[in-house]
C-alpha cells in the first residue's frame, strides 16, 4: 500500500464519522460514499493536498445538496430504544438534543468528545480556526447540558 | 441526574451507536475487490471496503500435474490475432465514451436464420456477432448464424454436430472455440469451417467444461465434481494455441459443493479468475497450473452478499458485489426500472486488466447448478441477472425482464437503458462488441405457453451508444428514445463577453417565503413556477398544491406518500408534474404524474408514468418541448441530447400528449471531450437555436443539467453547482451577449430560477432572492409616481429631482422596516439609480429604480422614464408592492 493510499484509508474512516455526525447515518453514509468515490478517482490529486479531509468534506456536502437533502436536522438513531421522558428519573435522550445543535457545533462535539478528535483535526475538517472549534464545543456542551438538565 | 462526566461518557457511547448505525446503513452496493497482478493476493484491501473483505486469504501452493497423453489428431487451431479493427459501426477507441454509454438507441435486428432459442452462446469477432447452439425447450440445437452490424444482415454458418450445445465459448482473436462436455470445436469465420478440438483424458473427472476463458494464447476450461464430504474437486485444463492436446492440471479440493465452476474470465496477465459463489473466488495461473484464493467477499453486519461478478472498470479488474439486508427475502419479481442506488460507489483498485472484447460465459448460483442461468446482482434492491462484459464495458441485465443498465467506467455510475425492442427474458445470447450491446433470443418463461413447452425468443436487439451512432442500413432501426429536436449543427456567431462576477451583499434582496410548510427531516416542500412566473408549491403535509400568493389551493385527489413526492415542473395546459415514490418502493425509483391545476379536473391525476424517475439525485429532469427528459449525472456533450430519454411527455388535461412552445435551454460542448473549454455554450432554444453564449471560464464544472430559466426579456438564468469546490454560481446570459454572474455561498442552495431571480434554501428557510441586476426590468414610471404621490414631480436640476424622489421614498409608512432609499450614482448626466427597500412583516420590496431625467424647458427637470428592477414580495399582511 502506498503512503497516499494509507492516507486515503485514514481519511475514509474519519470522513464517514464526521459526515454521519453532520447528516445522520442515512444521508451521511451516502455523502461519504460519494466523496470516497470521488477520492479514488482523484487520489493522485488528493495526495498532493495538505487537507484532503477538508476537501472531501466539501465534496460530500455538494453531494448532499444534489440529493436535495436540505433538512437541517439530521435523523439520528436514538440513544436508547424508546427513550422515556425524564420525569420518570431517566435521562432525556441525547439524540434529539444533538440533532438540534447547529451542524458544525454537533460535528465538533461528537468528533471531540465522541471520537476523540483533537480540536485541530476538527478545525481542518471544517476549514475554520481552532478557536472556532473550541467555541463550538463549549457552546455545544453548554446547550446539551441545558437541554439534558446536566449541571455545569 | 446526569453528571458532566456522564455527558461525556454518553457522547462516547453515542458515537459508537452512530458507527454501528452507519455500518448497518451503508448504502453502497458496488464494491471493488483488490486484486494484485501477482498470483498471490495481497493481504487486505487498500481501503475500508464497504462490503468488507475477509483478509485471511493466503496463497495455496499447488502441485503441477501435466498429463503426458498424446493425441494423434491434428488440430487446426489458428494462432490468435487481435480482434479486427475494421468494425465499421463499432467504436474502436480503447475507452468508451465518457458519458454517453446510456444514451443511444436500440436497433431491432432483422429476423435471423436461426429458430428461436435460449442459452445460445455468442462472440464478437470485431466484424460479426456469431451466435451458436442453445436450446428451444425440447432440443439441444447445433446450428448458428452470424450478424454483421455493418450490413445489418445475418448469414448462416456451417453446422457442426460435434459442437454440442456449447456450455461455454471463447473468442481467440480468429476463432470461436465452443467447449462442450469434454471436448469442443473451433469455428473459423474467415473460412466458415469447423475443426475439432482434442478430447480430455480419462484423468479428467469433472463433468465436462462448465466455464472457460481465453488469455494470452491459452484456452482454459474448468469443471468440477462433487464429493460426499461436501467438498468439491475442481479441474482445470488448458490448451495453448497451436498445441494438439490439453494440459490437465492438478485438481483442487475445495470446501463446499461447487457443481461447476461458475464463471471464468481471463486477464491480460495470463491468469484466470474463477468465481465459485458470491463470496468465494479463485485465481488460476495456467502456466504453472496453480490455484490461489482471492480474499473472500464478506458483507458488513446486517448485510448478505448474494452475488459477485467480476468485470472490468477503467481497465481494471473489479468485482461487483450484490448485497441485500440480512433476513430479507430475495425479491421474486424483477424491478420495474433499472436505477442506480443512491451511491453506487465503485472503487477501482488493483492493476489486472481484462483483454479487449472479452465475452464472458454466464452461470448461476441461484439453484446450485452449473447451468447457464446467470448470477444475480442486486442493485438498488432490484435484481440483475447477468453481467455482460466486453472490453472495458459492462452491461447489466435485469432478471426475467428486459431491462439493461450500463456501468460507465468514466464516472463509475450505473445508468439504465431504455427497454430493448425485442423480448429476451432469461439466458439470452448477449455480449459486448466495442461499446455496443448485442442481445439475441432468450427464455421468456412458460406462463404463456402450453405446459411442457418453453417460450423462447428469436428477437434480436443491438444497443448503439450515442457515440457510435451511424445510420442503420435497411431494414431501418427502431429507436426507443429521443425527444428534444436535434440541436443545429451550424454554429451561429458567438457573442462572447468577459463575464464579471459580482460581489453583492444579498441581504437586502432576500425575502422569506412565508406560508410554506417547514422542512421535515429528510424532505422539504417543493416549488415550481408557471410560465407567467406564478409560484406553485407542493405542500406534502396536506398533499395539495398552492398556486400563487395568496394561494389558490388544489388538493390532489389521490394520496401521495409524504416525503416521497416532489413537484417537478409546471407544464402546458395548466398541469403540474410531480415525481412520487410509492410507499412500497424501496428502490430510489419513482413515478411521474401529471396533476391538473384548473377546470373540472383540478386535482386529478390525468397521466402517469410508473418507475421512470431515478431518485438518487444523480440525474436531472429537464423540460423540453416534448416533455420531461432525464439527463444523467454526467451528461454528455449535448444536454439534453436527442438520445436522452423522454420520461414523460407533456399532456393536456385529458391526458393526451401535447408539446410545449415555450423556449428552453440546452448546454452543448465539443463532441470530442467532456472537459469544459471555450467551445462549451449555453443555448437558448426557441424552435431552432435563438442564441448561444459561451460558458464563462469561471464555471469550474458541472454534472448533469444546470438549473435554468428563460426569462421574458430573452435572457437565460443558470445556476451552476461546482462539483469539486462545492460552490454555486448564478449566471444570467443576456440578449446583448453579456453575462453577469455572482457567486452564491455554500450555505444556501438555489432551488428554483424564474424571471424574478432565484429561490434559495439555507437549511431552514426558503427565500426569494432577487438581485436588481438579475431581475427583468419593468416599466415603473406610473407605479413610481403613484408611490411618490406626486404625479408631476419637478425640480430645477437632476440632482435636486433625485433628492426629492429619495426623500419621498423615505417617508415612514408604519412598517417595522422603514423605507430606505439612496442614490447609487451621480445624476448629473440625466440618469440616476436609486436603491430602495422597505418591508412590513412578510411583505417587502427591494429594487433599483433606474431613472431617465429630462429638462422640460425653463430649467425644470422631470422624470422621462423609470425602470424598476428588483423584487416586490407581497405577503399576507398587506399591499406593499409599488
Amino acid at each position: 500500500m502506498t503512503s497516499s493510499e494509507d492516507a486515503l484509508a485514514t481519511t475514509d474512516a474519519k470522513l464517514r464519522r464526521a459526515l454521519v455526525a453532520r447528516y445522520g447515518p442515512d444521508v451521511g453514509c451516502e455523502a461519504h460514499a460519494a466523496a470516497m468515490a470521488y477520492a479514488w478517482e482523484h487520489r493522485a490529486r488528493l495526495a498532493g493536498m495538505t487537507n484532503p479531509v477538508g476537501y472531501l468534506w466539501r465534496v460530500a456536502q455538494t453531494s448532499v445538496r444534489r440529493q436535495r437533502r436540505w433538512d437541517r436536522h439530521p435523523v439520528l438513531p436514538p440513544e436508547r430504544p424508546a427513550a422515556p421522558a425524564d420525569d420518570l428519573g431517566v435521562p432525556r435522550d441525547l439524540a434529539p438534543a444533538l440533532a438540534r445543535l447547529k451542524p458544525d457545533v454537533r460535528v465538533a462535539v461528537l468528533m471531540v468528545h465522541g471520537h476523540d478528535w483533537s480540536y485541530a483535526e476538527v478545525a481542518e475538517l471544517l476549514g475554520v480556526p481552532v478557536s472556532t472549534v473550541r467555541n463550538h464545543v463549549h457552546r455545544g456542551l453548554t446547550r446539551l447540558r441545558r437541554t439534558l438538565e446536566v449541571p455545569s | 441526574m446526569t453528571t458532566p462526566n456522564d455527558l461525556e461518557r454518553r457522547l462516547r457511547d453515542y458515537a459508537q451507536i452512530l458507527d454501528r448505525a452507519a455500518d448497518a446503513h451503508d448504502p453502497s452496493l458496488v464494491t471493488m475487490v483488490e486484486l494484485s497482478p501477482a498470483a498471490a493476493p495481497r493481504r487486505g484491501p487498500r481501503v475500508r471496503l464497504i462490503a468488507g473483505l475477509a483478509l485471511g486469504a493466503s496463497l495455496v501452493g499447488m502441485v503441477v500435474f501435466v498429463a503426458s497423453r498424446s493425441d494423434d489428431r491434428k488440430v487446426t487451431l489458428l494462432p490468435g490475432v487481435p480482434p479486427s479493427s475494421a468494425a465499421p459501426v463499432v467504436s474502436t477507441s480503447p475507452a468508451p465514451p465518457a458519458s454517453s454509454l446510456a444514451k443511444g438507441t436500440w436497433r431491432t435486428l432483422p429476423p435471423s436464420p436461426l429458430s428461436p432459442r435460449a442459452a445460445a452462446v455468442v462472440v464478437w469477432t470485431g466484424q460479426e456477432y456469431i451466435v451458436w447452439g442453445g436450446r428451444d425447450g425440447t432440443a439441444i440445437l447445433q446450428d448458428g448464424a452470424a450478424y454483421d452490424p455493418t450490413t445489418n444482415s445475418w448469414r448462416s454458418i456451417s453446422p457442426n454436430q460435434s459442437a454440442d450445445q456449447g456450455s461455454t465459448v471463447v473468442w481467440t482473436g480468429s476463432q470461436m472455440v465452443v467447449l462442450a462436455d469434454r471436448s469442443g470445436a473451433a469455428y473459423d469465420p474467415a473460412t466458415d469451417t469447423w475443426a475439432a478440438l482434442p478430447s480430455l483424458s480419462a484423468r479428467w473427472l469433472g463433468q465436462g467444461f462448465t466455464s472457460a476463458a481465453y488469455s494470452d494464447g491459452v484456452i482454459a476450461g474448468f469443471g468440477a465434481t462433487l464429493n460426499s464430504d461436501r467438498t468439491s474437486t475442481l479441474f482445470a485444463a488448458t490448451l495453448r494455441i497451436g498445441d494438439t492436446e490439453w494440459t490437465e492440471h492438478a485438481p483442487r479440493q475445495q470446501a463446499g459443493w461447487w457443481p461447476g465452476l461458475q464463471r471464468a474470465v481471463g486477464l491480460n496477465d495470463g491468469t484466470v479468475i474463477v468465481r465459485l459463489d458470491p463470496t468465494t473466488t479463485l485465481r488460476f495461473d495456467p502456466p504453472i497450473g496453480a490455484w490461489s484464493p482471492l480474499p473472500d467477499v464478506a458483507a458488513p453486519d446486517g448485510w448478505e452478499v448474494h452475488s459477485t461478478v467480476f468485470t472490468s472498470l477503467n481497465g481494471k479488474l473489479a468485482a461487483i458485489v450484490g448485497l441485500r439486508r440480512s433476513g430479507t427475502p430475495m425479491p421474486t419479481t424483477p424491478p420495474t426500472t433499472v436505477a442506480p442506488a443512491p451511491s453506487n460507489v465503485v472503487r477501482v483498485v488493483g492493476d489486472a486488466t481484462l483483454p479487449e472484447d472479452l465475452a464472458m460465459s454466464l452461470a448461476t448460483f441461484e439453484d446450485g447448478t452449473a447451468r447457464l442461468s446467470p448470477p444475480v446482482i442486486g442493485l438498488a434492491g432490484g435484481l440483475f441477472s447477468e453481467a455482460i462484459v466486453g472490453g472495458k464495458l459492462t452491461y447489466l441485465h435485469a432478471r426475467s425482464s428486459d431491462e439493461f443498465a450500463v456501468i460507465d467506467p468514466s464516472s463509475a455510475t450505473i445508468s439504465a437503458l431504455p427497454l430493448p425492442p425485442g423480448r429476451h427474458g432469461l439466458e439470452p445470447a448477449a455480449t459486448v462488441g466495442g461499446n455496443q450491446l448485442f442481445v439475441w433470443g432468450g427464455d421468456l418463461g412458460e406462463s404463456a405457453v402450453p405446459e411442457g413447452d418453453t417460450n423462447v425468443s428469436g428477437d434480436g436487439s443491438l444497443w448503439i451508444p450515442a457515440g457510435d451512432q451511424q445510420p442503420t442500413p435497411a431494414p431501418a432501426a427502431t429507436t426507443t428514445s429521443s425527444v428534444p429536436p436535434a440541436l443545429p449543427t451550424t454554429a451561429p456567431v458567438v457573442i462572447a463577453d468577459e463575464s464579471r462576477v459580482l460581489e453583492i451583499d444579498i441581504a437586502p434582496w432576500a425575502f422569506d417565503l412565508e406560508g410554506i410548510d417547514a422542512c421535515e427531516p429528510g424532505f422539504c416542500p417543493s416549488l415550481a413556477t408557471m410560465a407567467d412566473g406564478t409560484l406553485v408549491v407542493y405542500r406534502y403535509a396536506r398533499n395539495e398544491l398552492t398556486i400563487g400568493d395568496p394561494g389558490r389551493v388544489v388538493p390532489i385527489a389521490e394520496p401521495l406518500a409524504a416525503g416521497r413526492t416532489w413537484l417537478v415542473a409546471i407544464g402546458p395546459d395548466d398541469l403540474a408534474y410531480l415525481s412520487t415514490q410509492p410507499s412500497s418502493e424501496s428502490d430510489p425509483v419513482g413515478d411521474l404524474i401529471a396533476v391538473s391545476l384548473s377546470g373540472d379536473t383540478a386535482g386529478e391525476i390525468v397521466a402517469r408514468r410508473d418507475g421512470v424517475v431515478g431518485l438518487s439525485g444523480d440525474s436531472d429532469l429537464v423540460a423540453t418541448p416534448g416533455g420531461l427528459v432525464g439527463v444523467g449525472c454526467c451528461g454528455g456533450n449535448e444536454r439534453p441530447s436527442p438520445q436522452d430519454l423522454l420520461l414523460m411527455p407533456w399532456v393536456d388535461r385529458t391526458g393526451a400528449p401535447i408539446t410545449s412552445e415555450l423556449p428552453w435551454v440546452a448546454v452543448r460542448g465539443p463532441s470530442n471531450t467532456s472537459e469544459l473549454n471555450d467551445e462549451w455554450a449555453v443555448i437558448l432554444m426557441d424552435g431552432g437555436e435563438r442564441q448561444r453564449w459561451p460558458i464563462p471560464r469561471s464555471v469550474n464544472g458541472f454534472r448533469g443539467m444546470p438549473l435554468s430559466a428563460v426569462r421574458s426579456d430573452g435572457s437565460v438564468a443558470l445556476a451552476w453547482s461546482d462539483p469539486i469546490e462545492g460552490t454555486q454560481r448564478l449566471s444570467v446570459f443576456k440578449p446583448d451577449g453579456t453575462i453577469e454572474e455572482i457567486a452564491v455561498g455554500t450555505e444556501r442552495s438555489i432551488v428554483l430560477l424564474d424571471g424574478l431571480g432565484a429561490i434559495t434554501f439555507d437549511g431552514s428557510r426558503f427565500q426569494r432572492w432577487s438581485l436588481p441586476t438579475f431581475s427583468e426590468p419593468v416599466d415603473a414610471l406610473d407605479t413610481l409616481t403613484r408611490e411618490l404621490g406626486r404625479p408631476e414631480l419637478t425640480a430645477t436640476s437632476p440632482g435636486a429631482l433625485v433628492a426629492e424622489i429619495v426623500d419621498a421614498l423615505r417617508q415612514p409608512d408604519g412598517c417595522e422596516l422603514p423605507p430606505s432609499a439612496r442614490v447609487v450614482d451621480d445624476a448629473s448626466d440625466g440618469t440616476a439609480t436609486i436603491e430602495y427597500r422597505y418591508g412590513c412583516d412578510d411583505s417587502g420590496a427591494g429594487m433599483n429604480f433606474e431613472l431617465l431625467l429630462t429638462e422640460q424647458g425653463s430649467g425644470t427637470w422631470i422624470i422621462e422614464s423609470a425602470t424598476q428592477r428588483g423584487l416586490c414580495w407581497r405577503g399576507a399582511s398587506g399591499e406593499f408592492c409599488v
